[in-house]
């Protein structure tokens, strides 16, 4: 178990007193699974090759994920290929090629079991950098519990914020491959005017 | 190791509250306290069913006085409520009014603990 989970867990059990440690795991895969869900934050390149009069191609994750959107198919040079996925994992092209060649699929994955000691597997980078937002996460959802020691209205509506803004964020994010003031959209300045006319 | 890990650690401790621990025969027969143990589980299941996550989609465990020094799978936070459920529902089959009061401090604070913090 890495040290960012490890902190994440021990920051849960000094939060949230009373809960047991089977169920701050249950709470976290379903923030975990929330998570990816929204955020497409995990993304992963598969090669796969078509052939004349086929369309439709079966692909596989590498690692233990499920797929979850197809963000988008190119060819060897980069091209956009017009491409859907009805069913994960199956992606269909619009139009078949004319000559055997290889194409990338960018997927959107998620987490899925079998689980390590009652946690999923996730890029490390991932609990690196958002461990703060998954303490969000769970709190939102351990308050949010009836009948327990650590049911909390409120505090389950202050987190729950947080965790919205959060995965607000890390969407914005991973739409801008993290770059520092990816999104510099201004209103067209052209507009901007004190006069009256 | 840490208090409460056997069901033999549950008996003795609530024979201590009980003041009962003369085996002369005792009031409470052992298998009457594991049976009352077997039963404090259950509620465990009915109220907080997150203690016994791992017997959710199974019948939570049962212990036997045959067996007493089977290990109790809890977590260790939430031990001490079990014992309350012990010594209240032992007390429960007495008729007087003193032990009727105190069957239901006991049982009271066995759910108070499995429900709020300051308990």
């Amino acid at each position: 178990m890495s040290d960012d989970i490890n902190r994440l867990m021990d920051n849960l059990r000094v939060r949230v007193p009373g809960a047991t440690d089977p169920a701050l795991r249950l709470e976290l895969f379903n923030v975990l699974l929330d998570f990816c869900s929204e955020t497409n934050i995990w993304q992963q390149d598969i090669e796969f090759d078509v052939t004349p009069g086929v369309t439709s191609y079966t692909i596989e994750p590498v690692g233990v994920a499920y797929i979850n959107r197809l963000m988008s198919v190119t060819d060897a040079n980069g091209y956009s290929v017009p491409a859907f996925m009805e069913v994960p994992g199956t992606i269909t092209l619009k139009d078949s090629v004319s000559a055997a060649k290889t194409y990338t699929a960018r997927i959107a994955l998620t987490i899925t079991d079998p689980v390590t000691d009652d946690f999923p597997y996730l890029p490390d980078w991932i609990w690196s950098k958002y461990a703060q937002d998954f303490l969000d996460g769970v709190q939102a959802r351990m308050f949010s519990q009836v009948a327990k020691p650590y049911s909390n209205e409120r505090m389950a509506v202050y987190h729950s914020r947080l965790w919205s803004d959060a995965k607000a964020r890390a969407r914005i994010e991973s739409r801008h491959k993290n770059i520092y003031e990816g999104q510099r959209w201004r209103f067209p300045q052209t507009f901007h005017s004190r006069r009256r006319r | 190791m840490s208090a409460l890990d056997t069901v033999q650690d549950y008996i003795s401790y609530a024979r201590e509250l009980l003041q009962d621990t003369v085996d002369s025969p005792y009031r409470y027969s052992t298998a009457d306290l594991v049976m009352a143990l077997n039963l404090g589980i259950l509620e465990m299941r009915r109220i907080r069913p997150d203690i016994l996550r791992t017997y959710l989609r199974t019948t939570p465990p049962s212990y036997s006085a045959s067996n007493l020094s089977a290990a109790v799978d809890l977590d260790p936070q939430y031990r001490p409520a079990l014992v309350y459920y012990i010594v209240g529902h032992a007390q429960l089959r007495d008729d007087e009014n003193q032990q009727d009061a105190r069957a239901t401090v006991f049982l009271n604070k066995f759910v108070a603990q499995l429900t709020t913090i300051a308990a």
